[in-house]
Order: structure tokens, then C-alpha cells, then sequence
């Protein structure tokens, strides 16, 4: 098991690094320059670019680039007059997983919830209900009920604070939080009902059934946990969908995140800014995809590795 | 059986729509042919694109073939107004007097038959019956729909035309400008100082921002001498120039205006006195008003972006110069309109007008109580114009006609040679290289050239001046009390401002909030007292009392390849 832990955290770095690599080409490749102003003379971006290393062979800067990273110096931004990469992120970072937690937290305890009780009350009112709300769930967009949540409970109520507030913390990320989490419940629901009815029908549940188990324990203990292993399949790639922050609704509630801080560091060519939130992406999402990996193993006897226990 | 049944249905679908492919592939060769044939007994003669903006006569026509007033009505609905001429209205004066008065309606106005008129002669003269011109457009909702309407207009009212439309992303679209790669080019200019040859000197021949690469002498002439030359000394005669020069370009078709952007706001009721600006931060609050909250008159505003820095020499956004424009005072100082007297009491000019002498007020202090001396506008202009610095508006002093600027900039020549010269603590002398016109409300106008406390920024560190809340060294009537990136920042009343009794608030709010619905929504909710409006929102506040339009000094206009690079 440790070998194998080993090899995986390997394999992240060498992972990482050829994504790191290959943004930044491609960044290279991005027209314009982080001096974009229409009414700069060329003789001014000339000084500029030279100053800041920019007329420089794609090798020398990548080398440069490198060279900083290993030694965890993600570089300044351009737009952010030379603010240090790092700090702009971690800045907003908070503010980004107090929404996406709570989005998740939620959304995966009701879906699990709502899919479980779908399965078991198979093919009766409250299975179609759950089926219409999944339905409702993953078409709605996410501007469509964050602006309709906003008006309602926002400005109509009064109940919650209709932008991020920093006096109100929690409260201000309730909404935006609830517009990302009807996604998470729905698709977590829709893949629980699946396969728990799958699991219900099988053979090994009537064996235990026919063991003389009662109902209640074949439920939680047998069925419940072989259905859990594809909807932690879902729920890695989600986490990091809600953690890197959704623009769609940090825009509608004016959350100060990372996702819109990306959008804006792409639209002012901000190199080492774009490079950064990518870094900080990936390494997210390579280790979700890990930890998952490491989950099955623990909920799923088959697919525990050798000398694993 | 069934699967029999099946295989046959299949087949039969497959031969069904093949046969229909090819009925209709034949009927198709069927109309080409028929065309070859038309085309054989009168053949279509075609130009090529840039070959036709080139000409004076197609361009002409086009200029009169669109009626402006349903883009700024029906598309923009914002307070923008059409456009026939190019310098904006309500933006520079003399004696009081628009530089429009004479001619508030400009050149080549909408008139189908004249441009058939010139269409007719274009075709005469470049032997075509049709051709296809590519414009291209910005990426954005509003600018789309505005293309496809010239678009309509330009097939519809001159024959044998037909428009494509390439939309670009911004940098892109600035790229491809600047490599010719363009027919026409819908774009827009704002003014860095008021005065008209902030938006004539750019069509000037060779000037970089020329990329349509228009060509006259005469009117080049003109704006250069305006800038530097002869007419900087005769004011009368300079106006009247300038207004020919505008003349010139706009009956040649350097460009086509469109309109003159507006804006849309709605304020509360107990709000007043926010004024705007034509040129540097766009507005000013030290003689606004706002109710009361807590007993603290607080003015709570929306803006849609970061404020990316607060070094004053380095600044070169819209955002940054607003907060800088209440933060800080330069030598004379925006108005309810015009300029006035700021940390400078009064100034003397040279008979050349090459010598500026400013001597300032005594009382002018900075937020930790030292004196705001000649040496801080001399430290600040040097710091702009130091190659070492990496300032973006480093060529603003150029423009300023600050001696030596350029080649200082450029790095050709040592920092200590700039026209500017601090005698004592209350005298600042100003050399410049020619005469112009628009230095005082330049550097009244425009961030960049306030001052900086070097003591200060010693202090803080070079690098870390401007970035923060407490890196930032007020001595206007607002200090920037707090700054987190993403949420927004707060001005709060300047106790040491020497002119502090004008002021009335004692704090300004800005959140930063980008979707314009939220912030509507919060303008209802009482949360802000005033936002601004984008068109799809303009409907709904359009008859309200509390609803009202700016007109900005901002041009959109057609921009022609003329010269067929």
C-alpha cells in the first residue's frame, strides 16, 4: 500500500509538471500582451516587454518560469501591479470553499438521502417525485435559480443577504451556495437510485436477506455500501467543480473567488496568474481523483490492492 | 419475423433518402447551371474588399447610407447619441462655448440617395457590380447587434454590397488593426485631455495609431501645428483649425462616426452632486451628498472591477483613476466643470509659453501631516517618465510636452533632464519643449501626474507603494480607509485636506458586483444609492424620476483600410 502511495505521488508531480509545461506554451501562443492598452505607443511596450523579460525566447522564459515554481514561486501578476501570484489566490480562496463545502456537504448528503428513499419506494409517489426534482435539477441552470433565489429570498424576504458580505459571513454564502447544490443533489440522487436498485435486485442481498438478516441491516450495511462506490466516482470530479469556484454564481452573488479571478487574469493575458490558478487546478483535481482512488479501497474489498488491508 | 420487417424498413429509409440526396443535388446542379447560364450573357464583374474602402466614393456612401438614430434608440437605448462628427459634444470649450456650437450636427448625414449617388460613381469608377466587405467587430451582445443592423442597411441601400462581419476578441481585433489585416474596423477613442486633438492627432500620417493609415497633408499640418507648432500661440486661430481638420477627415471618410457613447444610471432621491469628468477619473465626490446611516453621511456605490493599483504613476485603469481623482490633488484640481486651483494657489507662463511657474499653497498637507511640496511633483514626474519604473503612461508626458520626456522615456537620456524643477518648497517650475495649449488641465486631469510623497515611499518600499489600504498616501479630499481585492474598497472624509469644509460625506462604499441584475436588484433592496444601467435593464427605469443619462466623451466610429496594405 505505501509503495503504491508512493508511485501515485510520483506520478502527480511528474502530472503536474507537464501541465504546468504545457499552459505555459500554450499561453505563448495567447495574441496580445499583458500591455494592452489601445493608446500605448510601440516604443512603450517595447521598454515594457523588455522590462519584464517578455521579449525573451520561449526556452529562456520557460526555463525562468521553472526554475521559480520548484522553488514554490508562482511569479507576480501583471494586471495586479506585480502582487504576488500566490497571495492573490490564497486571498480569495476562503471565500470560494465556504460556498463549495457547504454546496457539497449538502448536496451529497441529500442526494444520497433522496436517492436512497427513491430506491427503496421504487415505482411509488415519492420515487417519481424525486425523479421530477432530478429531472428539474440538472436542467435548471445555475443563473436561472441563482438570480430567482436572489429576488425571492434576497430582495423580496429579506431573509439573507443577497451579495457576500463580510459583517455576515456564513449567512451571505448560504444562497450561493444553495444555487450551486441542487446540481450536486440531483446528480448524486440520480446515481444512488440507479444503482441501488441494481444492488436490491441482486443475489447477494437476497442471500442475506435469506440468512435471516433483518431488513434494516441488509439495507445499511450490504446495499447501501456497494451503491456508494459509483457516487464516489461522481463526487471526486464534483468537489473539484465546486471548490475551484463557479463564475456563474460568484458573479450573481458577488463572491470574491478564484473562479472570477481567472476569468479576468485570461482577459488581461495576467501569464503568470493564468499559470497559477491552472497549477492550483490541477493540483486539486489530481488529488481528488487520488483520494477517491484510496476511498474505494476502503469501502470496496475488490478492488483492494495487494498486501492491502 | 419481426426483425425481417425491420431489415426491409431500413433499407427502404436508406433508398429513400439517398434518392432524396440526389433529387436534390440534381435540382441543385439544375440552378447553377441556369446561373452559368445568366452569367455567360452578362458577367458579374467583382472587386476585392479593400480595394473598394479605398475608394473615396465608397466610403462616402457608405457613410450615408445608415441611419444612426435606431442603433442609439432601439440597440444601445442609454443616452448614446448618434454621430456625424467625431470631436464629441459637451467636451471642450472655449470662452464658454462648445467646440459643436457652430456645427452640432457634423458631416455626411444619413441620405440613401446621395449615397447611391456616390455608390454609382465608386462602381464607374473601380468597373464593379458587386463586392464583399468585411468589417470587423468586437465579441461582444451589443456590439453584434449593432453590426448586423450596418450589416442590413449597407445591402439594403447600395446595391451589388454585401457585408461580412468578422468578430474578434479584443486583442485580437487591436492586433489584426495594427497589421492592416482589416477592411473596415469598428472601434472607438476615448480623451486622455480635453481638447480636440486628443482625438485628431491619432489620424495624423504616421502617428502609430493611425492604422488605417489615413493620409492627408493638409490636415496632418493642422492637428501638428495645433500641438507644436504655430497655432499653439494663437488660440482663435487654433480653434478654427482644428475645426477644418475635422472637416477634412470626416468629408474624406477617415472615418464614420457612429455615436457618441452614453451612459444610464438610476440614483436615489437624496443623493446629488456627483459630477462627472471629461478626461482622468471619470468621476468626483467631494461635493457630493447622501442620506445618513448611523449618523454618517455615506454614499454606497457599485463598480464592476478591481481596483488593480493605486501607485500613482503606475496606473493606467479607469478604476484606479477614480479613487486617485478623490484621493488625491494634482497642481490645479476638476470642478463642477472645468478646473480649478488645487495644491497650487495660482501660475505664471513664460511669453513663449514654454515656462510654467507654479506656486503652492502653504495650508496643502498630506494624510500624516507633512507639507505637500514642490518636490513631490517633481519626485512623482521623474518617478513617471524613469524608464526603471515601467510606467504604461510613461509617454503621457510627452503629450504634456514636458522638455526631454521622449528620450528619457525611451531610455536615450538621464532622469534629471526632465523640464521640472522643484525652486523651494513652494515654487515648481515646469520647462517644456513647445508651447501646449492643454498643460494645466493635463496634469489637473490626470493621476499620473499628482504627487508622490518620496519620504513615503521610501518608507513603504518602492514595491509595495500603492498596493494596499495602508501603502496609499492621501492628500485630497478622501483617504482610501479600506481595499480588499474581489469585494471592493472605502473612501473615508481627509480631516487634513486643506479644503476639507467643501466636503460633505463623511465615506464612499464601492462593491464590487458584476452582474448588472444584482445590482439592480441591490439599488431595490436600499443596499446601494445609485448603479449604473445596461441597456436591457434601461426599460424598466426609463420613466422613473430617479432615472437619468450621461453623455460620455467617448467615440465609436468605422475605421477604413484606405491606403489597400
Amino acid at each position: 500500500m505505501i509503495k503504491y502511495i508512493g508511485e501515485r505521488v510520483v506520478y502527480s508531480i511528474i502530472t503536474l509538471l507537464l501541465i504546468i509545461s504545457i499552459t505555459f506554451l500554450l499561453l505563448q501562443f495567447l495574441p496580445g500582451s499583458p500591455f494592452n492598452d489601445q493608446k500605448l505607443p510601440d516604443a512603450q511596450k517595447e521598454i515594457l516587454n523588455e522590462k519584464y523579460g517578455l521579449n525573451d525566447p520561449i526556452p529562456v522564459k520557460y526555463m525562468r518560469y521553472m526554475s521559480k515554481v520548484i522553488k514554490g514561486d508562482f511569479g507576480k501578476s501583471f494586471n495586479y501591479d506585480n502582487k504576488d501570484v500566490l497571495g492573490l489566490i490564497t486571498l480569495r480562496l476562503p471565500k470560494t470553499i465556504a460556498v463549495g463545502v457547504q454546496a457539497l456537504i449538502w448536496g451529497v448528503l441529500l442526494g444520497i438521502v433522496f436517492g436512497a428513499v427513491a430506491a427503496l419506494k421504487q415505482g411509488e409517489i415519492t420515487d417519481n417525485l424525486v425523479i421530477l426534482f432530478v429531472i428539474l435539477g440538472v436542467s435548471i441552470p445555475s443563473f436561472v435559480l441563482g438570480s430567482l433565489i436572489q429576488l425571492f429570498f434576497g430582495l423580496k424576504l429579506e431573509l439573507l443577504p443577497m451579495v457576500f458580505d463580510h459583517s455576515k459571513y456564513w449567512a451571505s454564502t448560504i444562497l450561493p451556495a444553495v444555487s450551486l447544490t441542487l446540481y450536486v443533489i440531483s446528480s448524486v440522487a440520480r446515481f444512488m437510485r440507479t444503482e441501488l436498485v441494481e444492488v436490491l435486485n441482486s443475489e447477494y442481498i437476497l442471500l442475506a436477506r435469506a440468512k435471516g438478516l433483518k431488513k434494516s441491516t441488509v439495507i445499511t450495511r450490504h446495499a447501501l455500501r456497494n451503491a456508494l462506490i459509483p457516487v464516489i466516482t461522481v463526487v471526486g470530479p464534483m468537489t473539484v467543480y465546486l471548490l475551484t469556484g463557479s463564475v456563474v454564481a460568484e458573479k450573481i452573488f458577488g463572491v470574491p473567488g478564484v473562479g472570477l479571478l481567472l476569468i479576468e487574469a485570461v482577459n488581461m493575458n495576467d501569464y503568470f496568474l493564468i499559470l497559477g490558478i491552472a497549477t492550483f487546478y490541477s493540483t486539486l483535481y489530481i488529488s481528488v481523483v487520488f483520494i477517491v482512488d484510496l476511498l474505494y479501497t476502503v469501502i470496496d474489498p475488490r478492488v483492494r490492492l495487494q498486501g492491502g488491508k | 419475423m419481426k426483425k425481417l420487417f425491420t431489415i426491409l424498413l431500413v433499407i427502404l429509409l436508406t433508398f429513400s433518402l439517398v434518392a432524396c440526396g440526389s433529387s436534390q443535388s440534381e435540382s441543385s446542379d439544375n440552378n447553377e447551371s441556369e446561373n452559368e447560364e445568366v452569367q455567360t450573357n452578362e458577367e458579374v464583374k467583382t472587386i476585392s474588399g479593400k480595394e473598394a474602402v479605398a475608394n473615396i466614393h465608397v466610403r462616402r456612401a457608405i457613410a450615408m447610407a445608415i441611419d444612426k438614430t435606431f442603433i442609439t434608440e432601439e440597440i444601445l437605448n442609454n443616452g448614446s447619441i448618434p454621430a456625424d462628427y467625431y470631436i464629441p459634444k459637451n467636451f471642450v470649450y472655449k470662452d464658454g462655448e462648445d467646440f459643436r456650437k457652430d456645427n452640432p450636427e457634423g458631416y455626411l448625414h444619413y441620405n440613401v440617395e446621395k449615397a447611391q449617388e456616390e455608390w454609382k460613381m465608386a462602381k464607374e469608377e473601380l468597373d464593379f457590380d458587386e463586392v464583399e466587405i468585411e468589417i470587423m467587430n468586437f465579441d461582444s451582445e451589443s456590439s453584434r447587434k449593432i453590426m448586423e443592423y450596418i450589416q442590413a442597411e449597407l445591402e439594403k441601400n447600395l446595391p451589388g454590397a454585401s457585408i461580412a462581419i468578422n468578430k474578434q476578441p479584443f486583442k485580437n481585433k487591436l492586433k489584426l488593426a495594427q497589421d492592416r489585416d482589416f477592411e473596415i474596423d469598428f472601434a472607438g477613442w476615448g480623451p486622455d485631455y480635453v481638447d480636440p486633438t486628443t482625438f485628431l492627432e491619432i489620424f495624423r500620417t504616421n502617428s502609430g495609431h493611425n492604422t488605417g493609415d489615413y493620409n492627408n497633408e493638409e490636415f496632418t499640418n493642422i492637428v501638428n501645428s495645433a500641438m507644436t507648432g504655430d497655432l499653439t500661440t494663437d488660440i482663435d486661430k487654433r480653434w478654427e483649425a482644428l475645426k477644418k481638420a475635422e472637416k477634412i477627415m470626416l468629408e474624406e471618410v477617415a472615418i464614420m462616426p457612429i455615436y457618441q457613447k452614453g451612459g444610464a444610471i438610476v440614483q436615489k432621491p437624496y443623493v446629488s452632486g456627483i459630477y462627472k469628468q471629461a478626461v482622468g477619473g471619470d468621476y468626483i465626490y467631494k461635493y457630493a451628498d447622501s442620506q445618513e446611516i448611523d449618523g454618517k453621511k455615506v454614499l454606497r456605490l457599485i463598480e464592476t472591477s478591481d481596483t488593480p493599483t493605486m501607485d500613482t504613476n503606475k496606473a493606467t485603469n479607469q478604476v484606479s483613476f477614480i479613487r486617485m481623482a478623490n484621493v488625491l490633488e494634482g497642481l490645479y484640481t476638476p470642478d463642477k466643470k472645468g478646473i480649478k486651483p488645487g495644491v497650487a494657489k495660482d501660475y505664471e507662463v513664460s511669453e513663449d509659453g514654454k515656462t510654467y511657474t507654479f506656486h503652492l499653497r502653504e495650508e496643502a498637507k498630506w494624510e500624516n501631516g507633512d507639507q505637500v511640496t514642490a518636490h513631490d511633483f517633481e519626485y512623482s514626474w521623474k518617478r513617471l517618465v524613469n524608464p526603471d519604473t515601467g510606467a504604461e503612461y510613461a509617454y503621457i508626458a510627452k503629450t504634456a510636452g514636458l522638455a526631454n520626456a521622449e528620450a528619457i522615456t525611451n531610455g536615450e537620456m538621464e532622469v534629471d533632464k526632465l523640464g521640472v524643477k522643484a525652486i523651494d518648497n513652494q515654487t515648481l517650475e515646469v520647462q517644456l519643449d513647445t508651447p501646449v495649449p492643454y498643460f494645466v488641465e493635463l496634469v489637473a486631469y490626470f493621476p499620473p501626474f499628482f504627487p508622490v510623497n518620496e519620504d513615503f515611499v521610501n518608507k513603504v518600499g518602492e514595491d509595495k507603494f500603492g498596493k494596499t489600504a495602508e501603502t496609499v498616501l492621501a492628500n485630497g479630499p478622501f483617504t482610501l480607509d479600506k481595499w480588499e481585492l474581489g469585494y471592493g474598497d472605502e473612501l473615508a472624509k481627509n480631516d487634513t485636506y486643506w479644503n476639507k469644509d467643501i466636503v460633505k460625506l463623511d465615506r464612499v462604499t464601492f462593491r464590487i458586483v458584476k452582474d448588472n441584475n444584482t445590482a439592480v436588484n441591490l439599488y431595490e433592496g436600499g443596499k446601494v444609492d445609485r448603479v449604473g444601467l445596461s441597456s436591457e435593464n434601461v426599460n424598466k427605469y426609463q420613466n422613473s424620476p430617479n432615472f437619468s443619462t450621461l453623455k460620455n466623451p467617448t467615440m465609436f466610429y468605422l475605421q477604413f483600410n484606405t491606403q489597400q496594405k
